[in-house]
């Protein structure tokens, strides 16, 4: 019934019915929306009628300037109005204050220009002037935050934020865009980064998007669609924040339809008309509004100009400089003064202070036009400073300049920030003129009737209008003439001519006019189809400065030759491909392949160092290029005319040395390429040798230790190998005791079956003595602490290293999480529960579930096989798969090898050959049961995770969680395989000498390969020259390894931070130091303690007994290889200093070094 | 009939050897293990039909070799080469992953098999999805090879 009244009451007296709503709502805000919701038509009457309500005027104006910053806020009506009655109900609101805002606008300037100028003095007690008549706003906040920035440091930037946060009763949303605007200050963070915020979180409130946007980054106005909602959005704003948004809106509307002006910007302006502003001045000009013959301002604006067509470069530059300085918030002449500076031997001065915004930007734009070698780093330096005054024309032109493509030259293509500058500047600035003219030929014609003695305006009319005659005898410099004239040919279709004039010009001794013709050239080639004379134009500007092909379109060029023709010089082809990729990030790969093939097969040999032997003489740029950019390893891999890795890396290192000694400018490039190949190739060398020598016994060591035993053995053998008579004797007497022993078989059956296996005698008294040789060797071989074969299966196999790699692709792919120690629990799967929360909480728990029962599983098999199956087989350990057993077989085999003459040394290597011989079946059993039983039940449980996870959602839903599990399996069969290759006897370890940091760089890559998922960042600093070789090389590997394996096991935190290690060397001591920090609740005390009594048991005697058990520190492990392996004096140390711990490995160096 | 499998996961390859084995029994099955072990074996001699994992290591893995760069779109590699090179044969992709590539290069099985039939309609039949769980890729497989068959006989 209400709604029906307050309709009926519209239709007979609309605006007493409009009031009475205001007055009916409980809030009167919201009532006012809502009325203008009602009647948009009605809303400008509305708020003439709300003014002459002191009530009503106190609550529109509460929010206009607020002294207090608990005042300051966004509230968008839940009422919505129409976009143009939005627009003009904000237009007659900022007429109302005509006054204080002409004000804010002359402060304003007087602001930005000393702001950009470095006059900080001047420009703080400006902007704390207009905080005091107009209070809060974002406006003020975020230049606020650039001045402490600029004048004080980013500290007391960042003190100010927390100043501003700390203030009571602030607004959440004031609070969150005071950290924006602390961040846009801060020099560290890119233009790019906020953008991305500001899209971010827009994305979260698509209401207010608009407004977020713009309040982050105000040029991003042009790429929204619906203003209105932008205005809308700022409703109850501070009104210098509104004021502001509205002049940009306006600008905006101005560009976005070509050939006419919105009707609503007129009547806008005509709303604002008394406010002072020259920022207004084009648009109204533009929109007929108001047409004032050109100010003293721009009278000299386009002095500047003209004085530059003439080739006045001094005096352009002069009055640029002057105008800037003089009001550079309005005067968008930054590009002028560097262009004309471009050209003059001594530049003229800029009166700015040193590191000012104004200097910043006149030396990006400087670098990005003479295209020096900052030309790139100066992009997002300009698009910096863009972004933090992109509120003003200074930034405006910048971010117009950032993204232009084009050169103002007849057929140029206009961006919307083009246009934005354009409508924002002078409108007698030459350079807008066809943007002009393109919004409206009417304001154009007036600019036109107000410039009829302008050089510049001439010379673009004349460019306009094709009217060559009218160039001719316009007095401008020769060269920018005969560019001009080339640019009217191109506009003709006539490229002949056109290229003909450009390449006159490429010669010019003046920089930018160079720049320009070459640019002018590609194009006019490119339509000509002349794509050879392209590449070459390319080539060579780029061996003259490799920054200058940025102004190529190459994509364009090679998308060309794709589709219209082949090119004869396949060299150069490739390497105007390669440069699209370097520098333009093209994906051109396949075809750089492509063609550098075709330059390969015409070799006969097709290898690209083939190119290097019929070089006579210097050899060309191209050749260069082409051999250091194109023929790379990546490139070569994909040719099918190397056999391996190692043909591609030689050809390479053949390719750079040979660079090395031809392109001396960058030698230091291909010398540090060569010894990274070289470096990559022994590194993966190494961990081949790790892999095949896993499974170690020190031969030397055992027959040191059974020396005697060998000795009287093996001199009791050869006596009985020499005097046949005492082993008939003894053969005899074994025949005799084995023929009485099978007599008792026959009569007591069984019973006499068993006790001759216990009486079982050798069947001859040498082979007695040899078993007895042997088995003392076997037993030293499997358990000696020192040097056997199961203190290495402990050291390289279990502790850590079996599970870990196994482990590790699961790992790698999220499929088990990490588990506490103590109570056995897995962590929860946060990176697939969070990937999937929007299947919901039931789906999760399901998934959850599976995930965790896959890992007890998958864990279960992995420990039982390392803790019960990786062992020689003893009575502790009856499962262990390495089993050695003493037949008559295995000393038949034996003694097939031993003669009357046979020496010492043939005698222990032939016993330790049978040992080996014993080891290698018990390894093939091991590579059976992993490739075997193993591989087939963790599969299994892959299989079966695969398979219960598809009764939770269809495997589209769970795409990622099945390709993870597609790829673990292959992973895991791959991981199988290799660790597989573990077990086999040793291969032969050379002497190849390694330099510390390959060793460490090793053990990082051993430890990656233990703990997949994991993010470990390591801080290497190696102070050791000298080289090692031999085992002592994987010595050190496996210190090192077990070193950074305590530090990401025992760091208290899923990650390991503050990863350092140190090797270094003096006075006869080498140090190897391993710390990291420990987690804030690490406990310390107690870690120190543990520490301590690690380190106390740093001794033989504790060692030689833990060496073959796993867990723990593994000190016992390093203490067994730095006695036997590297055979030093040695100490280890473990301690907690402040919240890190460290683990320190001293030895003496005599011996260790080649 | 000669089929090459260029397949580096020994699991999958097992599996789609045995189907084939099965299916096919005259067929002689060539089991090739990266992109350049493939593309030589195609270069020496082409196969009637040509199955092709889409990821792939460089060389061939194990031993005392190194694999090279893993290639996440390897069997595109191939099929690129094959049409530089002008080695035409019918080609299945048989992949077991939902997407392929990495970060913004990353796409879709379905937008990948679009690709594939857009950039190589002359080798591209077709594109089937094994998993190890199941054996429903075998019928899907059948079906195109049966049209790649047809399509040998009549050409």
């Amino acid at each position: 019934m209400a709604k029906k009244r307050q309709k009926t009451n519209l239709k007979s007296d609309p605006m007493k019915a409009l009031l009475r709503i205001v007055h009916s709502t409980q809030s009167p805000v919201q009532g006012i929306a809502k009325a203008r919701s009602l009647a948009p038509e009605m809303s400008l009457e509305l708020l003439d009628r709300l003014y002459e309500h002191p009530v009503f005027k106190g609550i529109l104006q509460r929010h206009l300037f607020p002294r207090d910053l608990s005042v300051l806020s966004y509230m968008p009506p839940l009422h919505q109005s129409s976009a143009t009655a939005d627009l003009a109900w904000l237009s007659r609101l900022c007429g109302k204050y005509a006054t204080e805002l002409s004000e804010f606008v002359n402060l304003r300037d007087k602001f930005e220009t000393s702001f950009q100028l470095g006059e900080m003095d001047i420009a703080e007690s400006v902007i704390e002037l207009i905080k005091e008549k107009f209070g809060y706003s974002f406006w003020y906040i975020n230049y606020k935050f650039q001045l402490v920035q600029h004048g004080h440091g980013l500290s007391a930037q960042k003190e100010f934020l927390a100043e501003l946060l700390a203030q009571k009763d602030i607004n959440p949303l004031v609070g969150y865009f005071s950290y924006i605007f602390s961040l846009k200050a801060d020099p560290n963070v890119s233009a790019q980064f906020i953008e991305e915020l500001a899209d971010e979180f827009a994305s979260i409130s698509p209401r207010r998007a608009g407004l977020f946007r713009y309040v982050m980054s105000p040029l991003s106005l042009l790429h929204q669609r619906e203003l209105s909602q932008v205005v809308r959005a700022a409703d109850n704003g501070p009104l210098i924040d509104r004021y502001q948004l509205l002049v940009r809106v306006l600008q905006v509307l101005t560009t976005q339809e070509h050939g006419t002006v919105p009707d609503i910007v007129s009547i806008c302006l005509k709303e604002i008309s008394d406010i002072q502003d020259v920022s207004l001045n084009t648009i109204k000009l533009l929109s007929g509004v108001i047409y004032s013959s050109a100010a003293t301002q721009e009278t000299l604006l386009l002095k500047a100009y003209d004085a530059y067509t003439l080739g006045n470069y001094e005096e352009s530059a002069s009055r640029a400089s002057a105008l800037i300085c003089g009001d550079g918030a309005s005067q968008p002449l930054l590009e002028l003064f560097v262009r004309a500076n471009c050209h003059l031997e001594t530049p003229v001065e800029i009166p700015a202070k040193e590191g000012s915004p104004l200097r910043l930007a006149i030396s990006a734009i400087d670098s990005i036009t003479r295209m020096s070698p900052e030309y790139e780093s100066s992009f997002p330096r300009a698009e910096k400073l863009a972004l933090n005054h992109d509120q003003s024309l200074f930034g405006l032109q910048l971010a117009a300049f950032t993204k232009r493509k084009h050169r103002f030259a007849p057929g140029s293509s206009y961006s919307d920030l083009d246009a934005l500058w354009a409508v924002s500047s002078p409108a007698v600035n030459p350079w807008h003129f066809d943007v002009f003219k393109e919004i409206s030929r009417k304001a154009a014609e007036l600019i036109e009737d107000s410039t009829t003695d302008s050089v510049s305006h001439q010379l673009r009319r004349a460019l306009a209008q094709d009217d060559e005659h009218t160039l001719a005898e316009l007095p401008i410099p020769a060269e920018r003439a005969r560019g001009y004239r080339g640019f009217l040919a191109m506009s003709k279709g006539d490229y002949d001519l056109a290229s003909e004039l450009f390449s006159q010009n490429i010669g010019s001794s003046e920089l930018l006019t160079e720049l320009a013709a070459k640019e002018a050239l590609f194009r006019s080639l490119l339509e000509t189809e002349d794509f050879e004379g392209c590449i070459a134009l390319v080539m060579e500007s780029f061996h003259k400065n490799a920054i200058s092909i940025f102004q190529y379109d190459l994509e364009e060029l090679i998308s060309s030759i794709d589709q219209h023709a082949d090119v004869k010089d396949k060299i150069r082809l490739c390497n105007v491909i390669s440069l699209a990729i370097r520098y333009f990030d093209c994906q051109l790969e396949s075809k750089l392949s492509d063609r550098f093939e075709d330059v390969i097969e015409r070799l006969p040999t097709n290898r690209p160092s083939q190119l290097i032997q019929t070089i006579e003489g210097i050899p060309g740029a191209d050749l260069v290029y082409f051999l250091a950019h194109v023929c790379t390893v990546r490139t070569m891999e994909d040719c099918t005319v190397f056999d391996d890795m190692d043909e591609i890396d030689a050809e390479r290192i053949k390719i750079c040395v040979w660079l090395v000694e031809n392109d001396q400018e960058n030698k230091s490039t291909y010398s540090q390429e060569i010894r990274t190949i070289t470096r990559s190739a022994k590194m993966s060398s190494l961990r081949k040798k790790i892999t095949s020598s896993k499974m170690y016994v020190d031969e030397g060591g055992i027959r040191q230790i059974l020396q005697v035993q060998l000795d009287e053995g093996y001199r009791r053998y050869q006596e009985l190998l020499k005097r046949p008579d005492l082993n008939f004797q003894a053969e005899q007497i074994a025949l005799r005791i084995g023929r009485l022993l099978e007599a008792r078989d026959t009569l007591e059956g069984d019973k006499a079956a068993m006790d001759f296996r216990r009486f079982k005698v050798p069947s001859n008294e040498r082979l007695g003595l040899l078993k007895e040789i042997y088995e003392t060797v076997l037993d030293r071989f499997l358990f000696s602490p020192e040097f056997g074969l199961d203190s290495h299966l402990s050291a390289n196999v279990r502790h850590g290293t079996f599970v870990g790699q196994v482990r590790s692709s699961l790992a790698e792919r999220q499929l088990v999480t990490t588990h506490d120690r103590a109570t056995g629990a897995y962590e929860t799967n946060e990176y697939w529960l969070n990937l999937y929360a929007g299947l919901g909480p039931e789906a999760g728990e399901s998934i959850r579930s599976l995930l965790n029962r896959f890992a007890t599983r998958v864990d279960t098999i992995f420990n039982t096989t390392n803790d019960d199956l990786l062992h020689v087989r003893s009575d502790k350990k009856p499962l262990g798969l390495f089993t050695f057993v003493v037949t008559d077989e295995v000393l038949s085999e034996i003694e097939k090898s031993l003669q009357a003459d046979t020496q010492l040394d043939e005698f222990v290597a032939t016993i330790f050959d049978a040992a080996w011989r014993q080891a290698s079946q018990s390894m093939h059993n091991v590579r059976s049961y992993l490739l075997g039983d193993f591989e087939q039940q963790v599969l299994r449980y892959v299989n079966m995770l695969s398979h219960d996870l598809e009764a939770i959602a269809s495997r589209d839903k769970l795409s990622e969680l099945f390709d993870a599990i597609a790829k673990a399996r292959m992973e895991i069969h791959t991981g199988i395989t290799e660790i597989s290759e573990w077990f086999r006897p040793p291969s032969r370890i050379d002497d190849e000498p390694y330099t510390f940091d390959i060793i460490v760089d090793v053990a990082e890559s051993e430890i990656r390969s233990c703990f997949g998922g994991k993010r470990i960042d390591i801080e290497k600093k190696i102070g050791v020259q000298s080289q090692v070789g031999g085992r002592k090389v994987l010595g050190f590997i496996e210190i090192i390894f077990i070193l950074l394996q305590n530090a990401v096991i025992h760091c208290g935190s899923p990650r390991p931070d503050e990863l350092v290690v140190n090797v270094s060397h003096a006075d006869g001591e080498l140090e190897i130091v391993v710390s990291n920090a420990l987690a804030s609740d690490v406990p310390l005390a107690e870690r120190g303690r543990l520490a301590n009594e690690a380190t106390a048991r740093y001794t033989g005697k504790t060692a030689i007994e833990r060496v073959r058990t796993e867990g723990g520190s593994g000190l016992s492990k390093i203490w067994r290889t730095a006695e036997y392996n590297l055979k030093t004096i040695h100490a280890a140390a473990m301690s907690v200093e402040k919240q890190s711990f460290l683990t320190r490995v001293s030895m003496k160096s005599d011996g260790i070094f080649l | 009939m000669i089929i090459y499998l260029i397949e580096d996961d020994d699991l999958k390859a097992r599996r789609v050897k045995g189907y084939l084995g099965r299916a096919f029994p005259s067929a002689r099955v060539e089991h090739l293990r990266s992109y350049q072990s493939g593309l030589k074996a195609i270069e020496r001699g082409l196969p009637d039909l040509l199955l092709l994992d889409m990821t792939m290591p460089t060389f061939d893995q194990g031993g005392q070799t190194r694999e090279g760069r893993p290639r996440s779109m390897g069997g595109r590699d191939i099929m690129r080469k094959m049409l530089r090179k002008n080695l035409v044969c019918s080609v299945i992709v048989v992949t077991q992953f939902e997407s392929f590539g990495e970060g913004e290069d990353n796409i879709s099985y379905q937008q990948l098999k679009e690709a594939c039939a857009q950039e190589f309609p002359t080798l591209f039949r077709g594109m089937a999805q094994y998993h190890a769980t199941s054996s429903a890729w075998e019928a899907e497989l059948n079906e195109m090879i049966a049209v790649c068959t047809n399509e040998n006989s009549t050409s």
